[in-house]
């Protein structure tokens, strides 16, 4: 399982530096958002069986489940605020819009981050 | 999955993040040709529905 991840996360990461030389800037922002939300779902498919299997107390599995939820909507709504900044072409507009990405981005990045160091204390990442 | 690799997860993700300022700066003044903007604009419906609900 260990070394399935490690190989899934090296390929995530090469995929992430050949996008990023053959399309330049845009296309690494776009890689950007699609590497957090494969790192979203990697934790989705730890915590979610370990649930299903009643390996964790229900009531941490309710937290789980609100933190992950509230991460995929907050990924959702960035991934909306990209696609406009893809689409607009007013300079200022999207100035705006893409400081309200970074601010989803940031926001994003903090749920999934609490998700894994829940996920670490409750032993469903375990420690060598 | 253990802590070493959870770390790595994690820092991946903090890199990436520290890098985002410095891309939108780049990608301000950005014009996009139209055929490039769909396909990144796929890219993105393609990761956004990649994400379940947690029922």
């Amino acid at each position: 399982m260990k070394r399935k991840v490690f190989i899934g996360l090296l390929a995530m990461v090469l995929m992430v530096a050949l996008m990023g030389c053959a399309t330049g800037t845009k296309g690494k922002l776009v890689s950007s958002y699609e590497l957090a939300g494969t790192t979203l779902k990697m934790a989705y498919n730890v915590g979610k069986p370990a649930c299903d299997a009643n390996q964790l107390p229900a009531d941490k599995c309710v937290q789980i489940k609100k933190i992950y939820n509230d991460a995929r909507a907050t990924y959702l709504l960035a991934g909306d605020s990209l696609i406009l900044v893809v689409e607009i072409d007013d300079l200022v507009k999207r100035q705006a819009i893409l400081q309200e990405y970074q601010n989803l981005a940031g926001s994003f990045t903090q749920n999934t981050s609490n998700l894994i160091n829940l996920l670490v204390q409750l032993g469903v990442i375990k420690p060598k | 999955m253990d802590i070493a690799t959870a770390t790595l997860i994690i820092n991946g993700i903090i890199a990436l993040m520290t890098a985002l300022p410095q891309l939108i700066a780049s990608i301000q003044a950005m014009d996009i040709p139209e055929e490039d903007k769909q396909a990144l604009i796929n890219r993105i419906r393609t990761a956004q529905a990649s994400l379940p609900i947690w029922e």
